[in-house]
């Protein structure tokens, strides 16, 4: 009924969404403890039932605001980085025949993926790689942001999509060769 | 029962499409609405952060709401850009304009020379910039009062 595509996408995205909370909430916590800045947590939003870092004043929450931002990008980032990795050396279509022996024999053969896997994965990860991208140049813009990080989650987000797309291009080669 | 069934399809990938699209965006409204600055929350319609000490010889000197900026400038035309930070502290987006006194220095919100707005709709602990821009007098020395308004 439901599109397979979208299923295996919304399937796909609930780890970078877990995550990258997950990061945004531990990066907080850890500048406030490493800056040692003084915060309450309180409810807020819907129902308030949502959890809210306060801080004293501005200086603390853009600190801490900037570090937790670092943090959902190194978070997105390093996702995005493994899947690239697996799409380049343990993609199924083109991996090379001695490295595919010695993980047969290592018996290490589930990290090698399917481009119908590969590709779902790359799409979300991306997706949120360059929506934190966004975000992260929206926050320099209102300055509550460093632009330093914006400029560097833009260059790693272009390289990797770049990285992305020579992939993609080798697979279309590979598809072409065999019809 | 044909038609039926279409309906169903598309009501069902329609919600997958929303579900997908809700699981993208929930990380980054979490990101915004998680960290905040207490205290002044219920108390200020804004907060004004002062950035003057980044310019040589630029004066600030407030007065209630009054904001008094002095200067000295180096060039006949020249621009300053976020002199103060206005931030929202509030839960809500709020809608704030700028009074000056007339001369040759205007103030705007922003950092785009090209659009020199003085209302602006700032949303929810957000902050932006309030820049100056300076031409058309030949005195170097500058001075220019503000104020802000809560729409």
């Amino acid at each position: 009924m439901v599109a397979k595509s979208l299923i295996k996408l919304t399937d796909e995205a609930i780890i970078p969404t877990l995550a990258l909370i997950v990061a945004k909430m531990v990066g907080l916590y850890l500048t406030s403890l490493t800056f040692n800045l003084p915060f309450e947590v309180k409810t807020q939003g819907f129902l308030n039932i949502l959890p809210a870092i306060s801080f004293n004043n501005i200086a603390d929450y853009t600190i801490a605001e900037n570090y937790s931002n670092l943090a959902m990008l190194i978070v997105a980032a390093l996702g995005t980085f493994f899947v690239l990795v697996r799409a380049r050396f343990f993609h199924a279509s083109h991996i090379h025949p001695k490295l595919h022996a010695r993980l047969v024999r290592l018996n290490l053969e589930s990290l090698i993926a399917p481009s119908y896997h590969l590709y779902h994965q790359a799409a979300i990860w991306l997706i949120f790689l360059w929506l934190t991208v966004g975000f992260l140049i929206l926050s320099s813009i209102l300055g509550t942001a460093y632009v330093q990080i914006a400029i560097i989650a833009f260059v790693v987000a272009a390289n990797f999509s770049w990285i992305f797309a020579l992939d993609i291009e080798k697979e279309v080669e590979i598809s072409r060769e065999s019809v | 029962m044909m038609k039926n069934h279409h309906f169903l399809k598309i009501s069902l990938n329609f919600a997958a499409v929303i579900l997908l699209l809700t699981l993208v965006v929930t990380p980054f409204y979490f990101a915004r609405q998680f960290s905040q600055v207490s205290g002044v929350k219920s108390e200020t319609q804004y907060l004004v952060v002062s950035q003057v000490e980044k310019f040589p010889g630029m004066y600030l000197s407030q007065t209630g709401n009054r904001y008094e900026i002095s200067f000295e400038r180096q060039n006949p035309s020249q621009a300053y850009m976020a002199v103060l930070i206005v931030n929202n502290p509030t839960n809500k987006a709020k809608t704030y304009s700028l009074q000056a006194s007339s001369g040759a220095t205007t103030a705007f919100f922003g950092e785009d020379l090209d659009s020199l707005l003085t209302q602006i709709n700032v949303p929810a602990g957000v902050s932006v910039p309030i820049s100056l821009i300076s031409q058309g007098d030949s005195a170097s020395t500058q001075t220019i009062e503000l104020s802000i308004e809560t729409n």
